[in-house]
């Protein structure tokens, strides 16, 4: 296969999901576009084994493994400040209103 | 020899650190560590002057500046030069301290001034014992912080600090001076040590004559300020703002005279370069008779002698200038007793009359305290140079060597001043031992002073009779013999015509100080012509001599207005435009900016969420820019 | 199987669209399971089939669990003003676009050759690399997880309130 599709496809991911980051207001949102931008990473990991090199592939595992901590982490913030502020708007959470 | 030189040095510091640090337990017995400390030290002169051999004794203690080649040891260097200076400043220092028990006493700073007595003892032993340039300067410094607090003791009066900071402000313009004259010599010889620089003067004395001639220049600068001369002497009659012991010890006897001390010290220096030597005579003459006719209408008995003291200052640097070396010591030696005694005896008036120093309120007081009166009259007649006292053979050895070497101006100039100082002399002996009281009520407290305070003045006073008469026979003399070692190969400079001196020359300078003393006597004991009338018909003449040539206000004028001004020059335009004005343009910057940018730290996350963006954007495109991917 | 790469690359992109753009958190976390199932399958179609089901079970399935729990829990709706679409939306988009050109622009740069002999991805050959050559980042990585459950714990526990 070819590395640079799957680059080009990472690429296209990774836009996504940083326009979605910022776009989104809603703090769950912005964690799912979180997600999808590490595995945007994580392919073009794969790509790199694609070009010979094993090490893409173990750096995708501990990605996961960090993701998986991040995601937890995470929920478990929004948990929190859901329960604090009555709303998973991120915009909400600042002290004052902008 | 170490041990004594040590013991000497150390004991006055020994007494200054427990006066003035553990002092406490002392208070009113705080003269018994002082006069024990600086007594040791004496002793230990005496035995090292009976000790000292044709060699300097050079002793290294220890290294105290070892950077690169700049090698300042801490050493002593002990030849009869340094050996007559300790047996004086040690003599004199040991009868000041015992004379100031009984003219201190009860005054609140009891501990301090003995305290700060002895410190002085040390530095001054430091300045004579050093065996290089910086050590000289170390004790050379240390004397001028020790008269400057000592002026300033009673420091709740303003006259009196700001007398010390005048003293210390003139000196430092010839202690830079004399810190240029040590940069020199070390640039020079590559050391500051006196055995090496005399030895490479000696060795090649045409080699260094430039360097010789700026050195020793510098030098005689920072003799110039510490020994009071013309252009430099403004502080010494100020400085009697201290008390009278001080005056008596410091700013007579010792500190003062420290300048001539160096000079004969470095006299294989001066005597390489005479022109050098020339100015430093002249300069010796000029002030001799400049502050001898400030003395002659002074009313404030210390000023009196003070102006006296600048005035025999000048005749030890006419004598070193011209190299006659030994002559100047000698000079130094008899005059550290009897202007020590005149100071004593003049604070014993002071102590009588309670503070009073104007002699237009005083007379006929020879009654009231005929100690002080003999012993006051004594010290004058050595200091008006009658035989067979002590002036009158190291004075005369300085006239007759200014004659001798065809010097004439020189030594009519010296003449001259020899009438002067008889006169104004004897002018304060009538004006306050004889003829009728002028004011009743100070005459009427008047009494004579305790015996501890008298006592040092009739040895002082036996002192300035005798201590002239090791100088009989010039140069083969006990004295001359003695300093022969350190200074006599030198006394003989080649560039002197020689004349024949004879007996006329000894009688003329008697004659002159007999001439003064009886125009002394008709003027103010008889009052024939008036003073008063004189000084009408003198006019603008006493005016000036009376304000003082009007030096201070030149000084004021010129030094410290301009001074001010630049001051006030720079405080406005450097220190609060520019110093300040970057200091709060800064802060000022620093918050404008603050409140542009304080806009993006808004706290709204994803505000920066979209700045990574952006930076990431920015990132990868340096990195395209800068031929990115390898 | 470039057919089957342009079918999963085709679902992953409408999988990342949905994230981007539903604003249901239920379909919008339905999305994201699309988006990694494809994803994993692309990892199995690029030789790595370890990777790929690992990714199947912790992305699509324990990650994307917890999200749905985690609405669940919260009892979250679709909030009518959730997408901004005011300038910053704008720029995120044009700035996130500009990141795609200018990774592109990079990518032509310095292309990618595909290996001669591509990397084994058999689960063998992985599991010699990680725990021999990367014991010690795979040990810190345990650390790592270890801590944020404990950190988890800590931070959705009820304090008492003040």
């Amino acid at each position: 296969m070819n590395p640079t599709l799957y680059l080009l496809l990472s690429l296209l991911l990774f836009g996504l999901g940083a326009a979605g980051v910022v776009l989104r207001r809603n703090t769950l949102f912005m964690l799912l576009n979180l997600e999808l931008m590490m595995n945007a990473v994580g392919l073009a990991l794969v790509a790199a084994s694609l070009a010979g090199l094993l090490e893409g592939q173990l750096i995708v595992l501990m990605v996961l493994a960090v993701a998986a901590a991040e995601v937890a982490i995470g929920i478990g913030i929004l948990v929190s400040m859901v329960r604090l502020k009555d709303s998973p708007l991120v915009d909400l959470w600042n002290r004052e209103e902008p | 020899m170490l041990w004594a030189a040590s013991l000497a040095l150390f004991a006055p510091l020994l007494g200054a650190i427990l006066n003035g640090v553990f002092g406490h337990p002392f208070r009113e017995k705080a003269h018994w560590p002082a006069v024990i400390a600086v007594g040791i030290s004496m002793l230990a002169s005496w035995w090292i002057l009976g000790r000292v051999g044709f060699e300097p004794v050079v002793l290294d203690l220890y290294t105290w500046i070892p950077v690169a080649n700049f090698v300042v040891p801490f050493g002593f260097y002990i030849d009869s030069l340094t050996a007559v200076m300790m047996g004086v400043v040690t003599t004199v220092s040991f009868l000041v301290h015992v004379y100031s028990i009984g003219y201190m006493h009860g005054d609140p700073g009891y501990r301090r001034y003995f305290a700060y007595l002895n410190l002085f003892v040390f530095s001054m032993l430091l300045l004579v014992l050093a065996n290089n340039y910086a050590l000289l300067f170390v004790g050379w410094e240390a004397v001028g912080l020790c008269s400057y607090l000592l002026i300033g003791f009673w420091y709740e009066k303003k006259s009196a600090s700001d007398a010390g900071k005048k003293a210390f402000i003139v000196n430092r313009i010839g202690d830079a001076g004399f810190l240029l004259g040590i940069f020199t010599l070390f640039a020079t010889f590559g050391s500051v040590r006196y055995d090496t620089v005399f030895q490479m003067v000696a060795s090649n004395p045409h080699l260094y004559q430039g360097a010789l001639v700026a050195a020793t220049l510098f030098l005689f600068l920072g003799a110039v300020g510490k020994s009071a001369q013309f252009p430099l002497y403004v502080w010494l009659p100020d400085a009697m703002e201290g008390p009278t012991p001080v005056s008596a010890l410091i700013h007579a006897a010792t500190m003062v005279t420290a300048g001539v001390y160096m000079v004969a010290r470095s006299h294989l220096l001066y005597s390489e370069v005479p022109q050098v030597g020339q100015l430093v005579a002249s300069v010796g003459a000029f002030t001799a008779l400049f502050a001898a006719t400030m003395a002659m209408v002074n009313d404030d008995i210390k000023r009196v002698l003070a102006y006296s003291t600048i005035s025999q200052l000048g005749y030890m640097f006419v004598a070193v200038g011209l190299g006659a070396y030994t002559a100047g010591i000698f000079h130094l030696y008899t005059h550290a007793f009897f202007k020590g005694l005149l100071f004593l005896a003049a604070g014993s008036v002071m102590h009588a009359t309670h503070g009073e120093l104007n002699m237009q309120k005083m007379g006929g007081f020879f009654r009231k305290m005929p100690h002080t009166a003999w012993t006051f009259l004594i010290g004058a007649l050595a200091l008006s140079g009658l035989p067979p006292l002590a002036g009158f053979f190291s004075k005369d050895e300085i006239i007759k060597h200014a004659y001798v070497t065809g010097h004439t101006f020189i030594w009519a100039v010296a003449v001259l001043t020899a009438l002067l100082t008889a006169f104004y002399m004897f002018r304060l002996i009538f004006l306050v031992f004889f003829g009728k009281p002028r004011d009743a009520e100070i005459y009427a407290h008047l009494h004579e002073s305790p015996p501890v305070m008298t006592v040092p003045l009739w040895i002082l006073a036996a002192a300035s009779v005798g201590a002239g008469w090791v100088g009989i026979g010039e140069e083969h003399s006990v004295f001359h013999r003695f300093l022969e070692t350190a200074l006599g190969e030198f006394h003989l400079v080649e560039w002197t015509v020689h004349r024949p001196a004879g007996v006329g020359l000894i009688a003329l300078s008697v004659g002159v100080a007999l001439l003064g003393i009886l125009l002394a006597y008709s003027l103010y004991l008889l009052r024939k012509p008036d003073p008063a009338l004189l000084a009408r018909r003198a006019g603008f003449l006493y005016t000036l001599l009376k304000r003082k040539y009007y030096v201070d206000e030149i000084y004021n004028l010129f030094v410290v207005g301009t001074l001010r001004v630049t001051a006030k020059v720079l405080f406005w335009g450097v220190d609060r435009a520019l110093v300040d004005g970057t200091v709060n343009g800064t802060g000022w910057t620093l918050a404008a900016t603050g409140s542009v940018f304080r806009r993006w730290s808004s706290g709204f996350l994803r505000s920066y969420l979209l700045w990574i963006l952006i930076g990431a954007n920015f990132l990868v495109w340096f990195l395209l820019r800068s031929g990115g991917g390898h | 199987m470039i057919y089957f790469f342009w079918l999963f690359a085709l679902l992953a992109l409408i999988g990342a669209l949905g994230v981007l753009l539903e604003t249901h958190p239920v379909r919008g976390a339905l999305y994201l399971l699309l988006a990694f199932l494809s994803i994993g399958f692309l990892y199995i179609l690029a030789g790595a089939p370890f990777l790929g089901f690992v990714q199947i079970i912790v992305y699509a399935g324990a990650v994307v669990v917890l999200f749905l729990v985690a609405i669940a829990v919260m009892s979250l709706r679709r909030i009518p003003d959730d997408r901004d679409l005011g300038p910053r939306g704008f720029l995120a988009l044009v700035f996130a676009g500009a990141f795609f050109l200018v990774m592109l622009a990079l990518l032509r740069h310095a292309p990618v050759p595909a290996a001669p002999t591509p990397t084994p991805g058999a689960p063998q050959p992985l599991a010699e690399a990680l725990f021999r050559q990367y014991l010690i980042p795979f040990e810190i990585v345990s650390v790592l997880l270890l801590v944020a459950i404990v950190g988890a714990i800590v931070l959705v526990r009820r304090r008492p309130g003040p």
